[in-house]
């Protein structure tokens, strides 16, 4: 969490990535991706979906703005998580990774490829790579609501290493 | 895991190029390439499906060569067979040569080969002498040219596509139907006889080579082989000659 004070009053923000969930993580990338905003209005759009009001994110002082984007920079560029889980927990409820071997396989890879441009590509992903036996939609809700993004980062990461380097 | 896989086109063979055409249908990219390398490697999917992605890492980059055609340059001989004369074509290998083009030529490229490449001897005058087209089985023949190099059969496409150019202009009083419907009065304005006659020749472009036949062999089926084995620039010079007598 962060703590800000403005006029007398404290107001938290997530910040950390056992915080903040695969939907919240989702969304706040729509806002980094959305080229009608300029960087400044991206971080304050950021700050306003992560709870903070208006009137605090037009008052933050340009020093403020890249201290608390700062520490969010460390959020996309997913320092120090390397290891994929052999399960999460959603509810408190145990699911397990797809294969004993902690691996993505080639058949997963390509039920992944296929779910690339979607809207809900983290939510997705995990649906992939953690099957649970209920229906897909209500899945992907528990994910967005009740998932934190360390579960998914070092997908996401290990992804990157070895599709997009060698594609 | 250690699989030999090639790095160019010299080693694709026809049927593996036609297997591969298919895939790039795939819009699943990742599928595609996992295709691909069952293809060059003459694996299937159960084989690749519970390997981990860095396995196939290295595989997928000897792939690079698929970004670009492979080379189609024409090649006149092939081990025992040799390329025909376009020029000499008879009307039923060009029949045969049209129906293949017109009807997904990738996967009959094979059949297109084996009409072009055939064996030969030389006469006691030296004269080169073909086998004979209807001594041909396409499906056997094409079978061997599904084992060549795709580099090595596909520049006979560009060569037969060069000479149906030149043939289509040079013969187009001959091969375009005689009413150009553009000049027309639109459908409705049309009378019964010019309805009629556009029909005929809507029909006459679709059966154009069957009316060819009907017109050449007077609708005498017995003489259809014998047509159908003579030169096609020859019968086309003599349709020519009789338009021009008849104006």
């Amino acid at each position: 969490m962060i703590n800000l004070k403005f006029e007398e009053k404290t107001y938290s923000i997530k910040n950390n990535i056992d915080e903040i969930t695969v939907g919240e993580y989702e969304d706040i990338s729509k806002i980094m991706k959305d080229n009608e905003l300029d960087d400044i209005d991206k971080w304050i759009e950021t700050f306003k979906y992560l709870g903070l009001p208006e009137i605090v994110c037009k008052n933050l002082d340009i020093v403020d703005l890249n201290i608390l984007s700062s520490q969010y920079l460390l959020l996309f560029n997913n320092n120090g998580i390397k290891k994929i889980k052999k399960h999460i927990f959603i509810n408190n409820e145990k699911i397990n990774f797809v294969n004993k071997d902690i691996k993505i396989k080639i058949k997963d890879m390509i039920l992944i490829q296929d779910i690339i441009n979607s809207k809900d590509y983290i939510s997705e992903l995990i649906t992939i790579l953690y099957p649970k036996q209920i229906d897909k939609k209500i899945y992907i809700k528990e994910i967005k609501n009740n998932l934190t993004i360390d579960n998914a980062l070092p997908i996401i990461n290990y992804l990157n290493k070895n599709i997009n380097n060698e594609s | 895991m250690n699989l030999n896989i090639t790095n160019s086109w010299e080693n694709v063979t026809v049927f593996q190029y036609q297997e591969m055409i298919e895939s790039y249908e795939n819009d699943n990219d990742f599928e595609k390439y996992i295709q691909f390398l069952c293809i060059l490697t003459n694996t299937d999917m159960e084989y690749w499906n519970d390997r981990n992605i860095e396995e196939i890492a290295k595989y997928v980059k000897t792939l690079t060569f698929l970004q670009k055609e492979p080379e189609s340059k024409l090649i006149k001989e092939i081990n025992e067979f040799k390329l025909i004369d376009i020029n000499t074509i008879k009307l039923g290998e060009f029949i045969d040569i049209e129906y293949f083009l017109n009807n997904n030529f990738i996967k009959n490229i094979h059949k297109i080969a084996a009409i072009m490449y055939r064996k030969y001897k030389y006469d006691e005058f030296n004269n080169i002498i073909y086998e004979p087209y209807k001594n041909i089985n396409l499906e056997t023949r094409g079978e061997y040219f599904l084992n060549q190099p795709i580099i090595n059969i596909l520049g006979v496409i560009k060569y037969i596509n060069e000479f149906k150019s030149i043939f289509n202009e040079n013969y187009k009083t001959v091969l375009n139907p005689n009413i150009n419907e553009e000049d027309l009065d639109p459908i409705d304005e049309l009378d019964e006889k010019e309805k009629k006659e556009i029909e005929k020749e809507k029909l006459r472009e679709k059966w154009s080579w069957e009316f060819l036949l009907k017109e050449l062999t007077n609708d005498d089926l017995t003489k259809y082989n014998k047509i159908l084995d003579l030169e096609l620039i020859f019968i086309f010079n003599q349709l020519i000659f009789k338009q021009l007598f008849k104006q």
